[in-house]
Formats: C-alpha cells, structure tokens, sequence
C-alpha cells in the first residue's frame, strides 16, 4: 500500500487507534501463590497443618473496630510453628480484594508480602520502601499498630488496606496466644 | 516573486490544514455535542432512571445478560452468574470464574470453583474460601457427598475426601458419591436474581457521560477527547485567522474600488517603464475579466512594463514570463495594491524580457543615483 496515497484524516484516526491500544496498561499481577508464601515462610522445615480460628461474637466488635466492616469469613485459617505464626488474608483495596502474607512471631511483624493485586492502581504498596515499615511492628491494647505507617499519595486505600490486615493478624495472633 | 508565491502557499496549506483538521474531528464534534445536550437535561428526559438493555452495550461494560447455572441444596439455590455465586438471591462470593457445583453437607453448604471450596452455614452466611494453601485439590471438576456423608471433591480424575471439620483432604478409591448437578432454578429467585444483576446495572447517563467524556473507550478515550478538544482550538484559531485576513483583504479591495471610481486608482496604466506591481484585482465587464484571468492577469500576480511606447498605447507588459499588449483602457482595469505605489519594486528585465535576480535595495539605490 502507498502510504502517500492515505488522507491526513485517515492518518489522523490510525495515529489515534493506534495510541488507544497502546496505552492500555494493568497494575494486577500475581507476585507470590499463597501455598509457597506459606512453604517460604517455615522452610527450610515443612510447614506444619493449618490450623483454624473460628470468628465467635466474642472476637466479633474487635474486628469491627479493625476492619470498619463485618468480615466475610466466619473461621480463619493460620500455620504454626515455633512461635512463629503465619496468616494469608484478604482485604478489598478500592473494588478488588488484595491478599497479604504475613508472618508473626513474638507478638511483632516479621514479614509482610502482597501476594496477589487485583486492583488497577496502588500496586506501589508491595515494594519494599513502604512493606519494610511493617517490620518488628506490634499492636497496642487496643489493637492499634504502635508504629505510624507513611502513606503513599495515590494509593491511600490499597496502604489502609494493609494497614488494616497488619492489625488483624496482628490480634488473631494475640487471639490464639491468650 | 517568490516571497508573494510564498505567501499565497502559506495561506493556501493553512486552508487546507484547517479543512483537514476539522474533517478529522468532525466526529467526536459531532458526538460531543448531542452528548453535552442530552446531558444538560438529564432530568428532563429521565436518562438516569432508564437502563441500558443493549447486549452490545452490556457486553462493552462487561455486563453479560446472565447465563444462570444453578445447584439446588436442601431448599435453597446456590447460583453462579458471571463472576458471583449466589445463595438464593443474596450475593456470597465475587470473582469466580467457573462453579462445579455445589452440595449441602450437615452442617454447612459447600460450593465448589475450580480451584476454590467456598463454605457457607446453612443460612447462607459465608465461613470460609478454601482454596490450595489449606490443601484443595486443584482442577476440580465435581463436588458430592460419599455415603459416609463426607465432602468429596473430584479432581485430575481423582477422588478426595474432606474430614468433618473440612481442615484436610485425603484421596480415597470411593466410588459410592451422588455428585452434584445443575437444576433449574425457580421462576422467582430467577427473577430476582435477573433484576439485581442486569436490571440497574447500567443507566443511560453513565453510558451518556461515558461517550461525552471519551471513558467508554477505555483508558485512551479521555485522552482522544482531549485532543480533539485542542484540535477545536486550533480550527477556531485558524478560522479567525483566515476570517480576518479575508476580511482585511475585502476591505482593502472595495477601499480601491471606492478610489477608481473616483479616478485616484492606481492601475497597470500607471506604471511607468522598468516599474512593477501585484495585481489586486480586475474591474470591469465580465468578458473582459475573464479573458485576462485565462491570461494569467490574476490577483497576486506581478505585473511589470519593461518598454515604453510613443504614446504609451498600446503597451507592453510582463506577465508570469511573457509579453502581454493591451491598449491604456484595459491595462487601466488591472488595479495594483496600493502598498506598491509607494516604493516601487524596481528590477531590471533582460533582453527576453524576463526578470532578473537583483537585489530590490540595490536596484532602488541605483535608480536614485
């Protein structure tokens, strides 16, 4: 095809097609499956059998107080081992649920790790400049985080939405301790 | 000569670019402008109480008229539509791609995915989602009950057993299991199933508003509406522009016209020997216009008098390269700009009566020497 021979209209509308399918851009993705957080998590042992907290009333207007919702689960399943507990939860950013690894041991965060991303932005939140703030971090009588975490601009409700499961497996895990 | 051929270029492709960009944004204008109406009076014509029904348009949004796979346990439905799985009509689960089945085991409901257990209490509330971190089987394909009135899942061919608590799986050679299968779903919960997936899924404001602002086309849709917004900038520019240069041009002409009417017009008669002018227009009979237009006498052209005759009639003068003759009486309907008359370009013609290319200071300083 000669391309003199295209209108300027025609080059116009092609040029505008073809930044259309170009600009197309996703944040979701994948960075861990859930069973090999678990398995990286007590290795080089073999992690132990899960082990399951049933939400009774009791727990229930903590987690209210925590999650600012009913949590949509009625038992939560958690591995442990050594003192050392590990909990995989599920939280909803702005329209999509994020889940997060977390390892607890000593009452304090060890780790912390986004594992799947499903929202289409604030996927910041899984690199280490603002996940690594979690670290040795504990929770206050009343089921606060002790440490102020900073937030990232443009991805506030994907940082509440960490924040809010730091504090959750944080209790669980005084919960199954007490 | 070629300063003047240039300008007329210039205003010939700015004409042209104005055309052609108005052309390519003919139809986002055109989109815009019965959007923006519409959407000024929203209220009036109820837009946002009235829904889509289009399935173009559902599929576009992602909103698929539902294609219900139901399960019956005990007396309620577990129901798959889309990405979400109902009990009865209350939403219990999003983002499922695909439902296998679903089965009532004493105490609980469970529902299986491919790769998921989703376990409910008999009322429908949600207790947990299984899925391979607590040991499900992955691809599984059904879900049923063994006679022990055990969950058991088959999956790449295989049977497994859940214990009473559903903490573990373990693979069994059972093969007495009822397994679940779809039934159809009664014509109430259906309905009401139908209503809350597609009924008010999409009203015609959001699609409205979705085509104004260019959202409909994704991510780049706003981005293609902001730039032909500035390209409705630069056409109104460009028009003003070429309105006003039209406009300056009109009233210099009739200026001139006024003045020859009056005899003060200066015309090709006027020029005298080795003097040249643009033309800026042909007055006179329409006969005679038209002939000197298929000469070439047009406006913008130069026109010179290299020769002088015994009685200035008839004269010859230089047109676009040849020797025209005309008598003082039509030479004198060629009107010259006037801004010409003041500093006359002067430049020598040679022998075959051509224009040279002499600098236009230095032959004005010659003549003045």
């Amino acid at each position: 095809m000669n391309i003199k021979k295209i209108t300027f209209p025609t080059k116009i509308f092609l040029f505008l097609l073809f930044s259309l399918v170009s600009s197309i851009s996703i944040a979701e993705g994948t960075y861990q499956e859930p069973v090999d957080f678990v398995k990286e998590s007590f290795s080089p042992s073999t992690p132990p059998k899960s082990s399951v907290l049933w939400i009774t009333n009791k727990l229930k207007p903590s987690i209210y107080k925590i999650m600012r919702h009913k949590l949509n689960a009625l038992r939560i399943r958690y591995w442990k081992k050594d003192g050392q507990t590990v909990w995989v939860l599920n939280e909803i950013g702005k329209e999509h649920p994020i889940t997060v690894g977390l390892v607890i041991k000593n009452k304090k965060i060890q780790r912390i790790k986004v594992l799947i991303f499903r929202e289409s932005r604030g996927a910041e939140v899984r690199h280490p400049f603002f996940i690594n703030q979690f670290k040795q971090v504990t929770i206050t009588p009343d089921n606060k985080l002790e440490k102020h975490i900073d937030s990232i601009s443009g991805a506030t409700l994907s940082v509440t939405a960490l924040k809010k499961l730091a504090r959750l497996a944080l209790y669980f895990d005084k919960v199954i301790n007490e | 000569m070629p300063k003047n051929t240039s300008k007329k270029n210039n205003r010939r492709s700015l004409f042209q670019w104005h055309r052609q960009i108005g052309l390519a944004v003919s139809l986002l204008v055109i989109i815009l402008s019965i959007t923006g109406i519409f959407l000024n009076h929203t209220e009036k014509f109820e837009l946002d109480s009235q829904y889509i029904k289009s399935k173009f348009l559902l599929d576009w949004y992602d909103i698929k008229k539902p294609t219900i796979k139901s399960f019956p346990v005990e007396k309620n439905w577990i129901s798959h539509l889309g990405d979400k799985v109902y009990f009865n009509d209350v939403l219990v689960a999003k983002e499922i791609s695909i439902v296998t089945g679903a089965v009532s085991v004493e105490e609980f409901i469970a529902v299986a995915t491919q790769t998921d257990v989703i376990l409910l209490t008999p009322t429908g509330e949600k207790i947990e989602q299984l899925d391979a971190t607590t040991g499900v089987p992955a691809n599984i394909t059904a879900i049923g009950i063994n006679h022990f009135k055990q969950l058991t899942l088959k999956a790449q061919s295989n049977i497994y057993v859940a214990n009473n608590d559903v903490t573990e799986w373990k693979q069994s050679n059972d093969t007495n299991i009822i397994w679940a299968t779809t039934a159809k779903l009664t014509p109430a919960i259906e309905n009401s199933l139908n209503k809350l997936y597609i009924g008010k899924g999409l009203s015609k404001e959001r699609v409205l508003l979705d085509i104004h602002s260019g959202r409909i086309l994704g991510k780049a849709g706003p981005l293609l509406m902001d730039l032909s917004a500035v390209l409705l900038l630069v056409l109104s520019f460009t028009g003003c522009w070429m309105y006003a240069k039209r406009t300056w041009a009109i009233y210099k002409r009739d200026k001139l016209l006024a003045a020859a009417s009056i005899g003060e017009s200066y015309s090709a008669a006027d020029l005298k020997r080795g003097e040249e002018g643009v033309i800026l227009t042909v007055i006179g009979d329409e006969k005679l216009k038209q002939r000197l237009a298929s000469m070439g006498v047009l406006a913008g052209t130069i026109i010179a008098t290299p020769t002088s005759s015994v009685f200035n009639d008839p004269r010859t003068y230089i047109i676009r390269g040849y020797q025209l003759c005309m008598r003082t009486t039509e030479a004198s309907m060629i009107l010259l700009q006037t801004d010409t008359q003041t500093i006359p370009r002067l430049q020598k013609y040679s022998h075959d009566g051509c224009s040279t290319d002499e600098n236009e200071t230095s032959t004005i300083d010659k003549t003045q020497s």
